[in-house]
């Protein structure tokens, strides 16, 4: 479904004279479809970079990204496009970030509903019931659906993050430590719809600090050095 | 899905020229005077597709270019060099066919259009909200006649229909509709930036640039502007040429971002991108300096 091959990132700071740090490199993975692929290693490591890369938020510098899409055919997302890159976030990759950024003044039922609406076409009755499902299942109480997320509670804003992430169902989803912030209950919540996110076909590619969840969900370890 | 318009090597010169103009300025030298000639190389190699419905948005300091490039493809400034084109299925139905070309999907250079060819594009399709009001409106007749004005460039002739049409579009920008018959004088800044953007849509535009708009209101009045623009965007399918000095905003609106330096665009990207991974030396100093 997803290949990479010796990924590398290297940022160059120009306001220190062109330095150049090197964030990832030679990273190599592949990941088969409907499977989940963990990331593991240490803070500072470069993990979330390679995820960055992937979903084209870091320009990659080198190497190669093969992915198997729907809507293209076999792409390779270190070269493709702007255009097709926004094409594919629409249809079938998400990304899940450690923190929420949506637009202020949306409130936490329309965070969640807008993918709905936009990439699966559901009219606004039908994605506004799977909306408020999916966020009482997060143990989000209904007396918040109409408030902005900014006011949230950390946890809370992370579970709004997660519903926003997988309410539309992605074919590829990344995580970047999807749980860090969850009390365990939430955690395991989380991992409960992920699996089921799963059970119909979705590929992942997950950070988890915790290394005993990510025994539990991952079927294959990556290390990055 | 096809680009809706397509503008490749677009430039702006102010002064004589000399042979030396384009390789003495640029964000290498860091200026867009010639120091040969005195020329101002205001833009120069422009080249980007803006899809339907899509934000492409413009950052870049005071000087930049922004600006100027706006007023090229809004026909206020004749450009230089370089070509516009749009796609022939926004012309279909506008008895606007024969934009030239050599058939194809797309017309021939607009941009190369005489006046008056120029001024019915520019009223069938395109709106503009400028950062000044002003610009955009006639302070000294009433709100509704404004945008009335813009419906007779347009086509319209049947006075209740166009008031109907005003009232509607005041509606929708939140300016009471009881105070269509004063003057944009008479309003605050931020009503006076709500009327430019009922106005600027009042003709159905395929294409809106907005020119800072945001620039000058105070931060509670900034966030409804925003909003509107978003939702109204989203409703009329609109594509937006978004051009601002501030981050926030083209993170707010727009996928896309080109970043322009001294007359030249110095990288462009999906705007996540753009900010968290900026490539350019000087696309990472506007990152760096915000606040």
């Amino acid at each position: 479904m997803i290949s990479v091959h010796n990924l590398a990132k290297t940022f160059t700071l120009h306001n220190l004279g062109g330095k150049c740090l090197t964030a990832c490199q030679g990273v190599s993975f592949a990941v088969s479809h409907g499977s989940f692929l963990g990331l593991s290693g240490p803070s500072g490591a470069g993990k979330s970079t390679v995820l960055k890369c992937l979903y084209r938020t870091y320009l990659p510098e080198q190497g190669a990204i093969r992915y198997c899409s729907a809507t293209f055919g076999e792409v390779d997302l270190a070269t493709l496009p702007d255009r097709a890159i926004l094409e594919l976030r629409q249809r079938e990759i998400g990304y899940v970030s450690q923190f929420l950024k949506v637009i202020p003044r949306v409130s936490a039922l329309e965070v969640v509903m807008e993918p709905m609406l936009r990439q699966n076409g559901l009219a606004r009755e039908e994605a506004r019931r799977r909306a408020g499902g999916l966020l009482e299942r997060l143990r989000i109480p209904p007396r918040l659906f109409d408030a902005y997320p900014a006011t949230f509670s950390g946890g809370e804003q992370q579970r709004v993050n997660i519903a926003r992430a997988i309410g539309w169902k992605p074919r590829l989803l990344l995580l970047d430590e999807p749980t860090a912030s969850l009390d365990q209950h939430s955690a395991a919540t989380v991992l409960g719809l992920l699996a089921e996110l799963r059970a119909e076909g979705a590929t992942m590619i997950g950070i988890f600090h915790d290394q005993e969840l990510l025994a539990t969900v991952a079927d294959d370890v990556c290390r990055i050095a | 899905m096809e680009p809706l318009i397509r503008v490749r090597g677009l430039g702006k010169q102010f002064g004589p020229g000399c042979p030396r103009c384009l390789a003495l300025t640029g964000p290498e030298a860091d200026t867009n005077l010639c120091p040969a000639c005195g020329t101002v190389v205001a833009c120069h190699g422009i080249h980007f597709d803006l899809y339907p419905g899509e934000a492409l948005g413009v950052v870049g300091e005071s000087g930049s270019g922004k600006s100027t490039l706006v007023r090229l493809l809004h026909f206020e400034w004749p450009a230089s060099c370089g070509t516009m084109e749009i796609h022939r299925s926004a012309l279909a139905g506008l008895g606007l066919d024969d934009a030239g070309g050599e058939g194809g999907a797309y017309s021939g250079n607009l941009l190369a259009c005489n006046d008056f060819r120029k001024r019915q594009l520019r009223h069938l399709l395109m709106g503009i909200v400028y950062q000044n009001p002003h610009l955009g409106l006639r302070m000294g007749i009433s709100a509704g006649g404004n945008i009335a004005e813009r419906l007779l460039g347009a086509g319209w002739r049947n006075i209740a229909r166009m008031r109907a049409r005003a009232a509607e579009l005041l509606d929708k920008t939140e300016v009471p509709v009881s105070r269509m018959d004063e003057p944009p004088a008479n309003f605050s800044g931020g009503m006076q930036q709500r009327v430019q953007i009922a106005k600027a849509l009042s003709n159905n535009p395929l294409l809106l640039f907005l020119d800072e708009v945001t620039t000058g209101l105070d931060l509670s009045v900034q966030a409804r502007v925003l909003d509107l623009i978003r939702n109204l965007s989203h409703e009329f399918k609109l594509a937006l040429l978004v051009v601002s000095h501030d981050l926030g905003v083209i993170n707010l609106l727009c996928q896309r971002t080109m970043v322009m330096k001294a007359g030249r665009v110095v990288e462009s990207g999906l705007t996540d991108q753009i900010l968290q991974d900026p490539q350019h030396r000087y696309s990472q100093l506007l990152v760096a300096s915000q606040l």
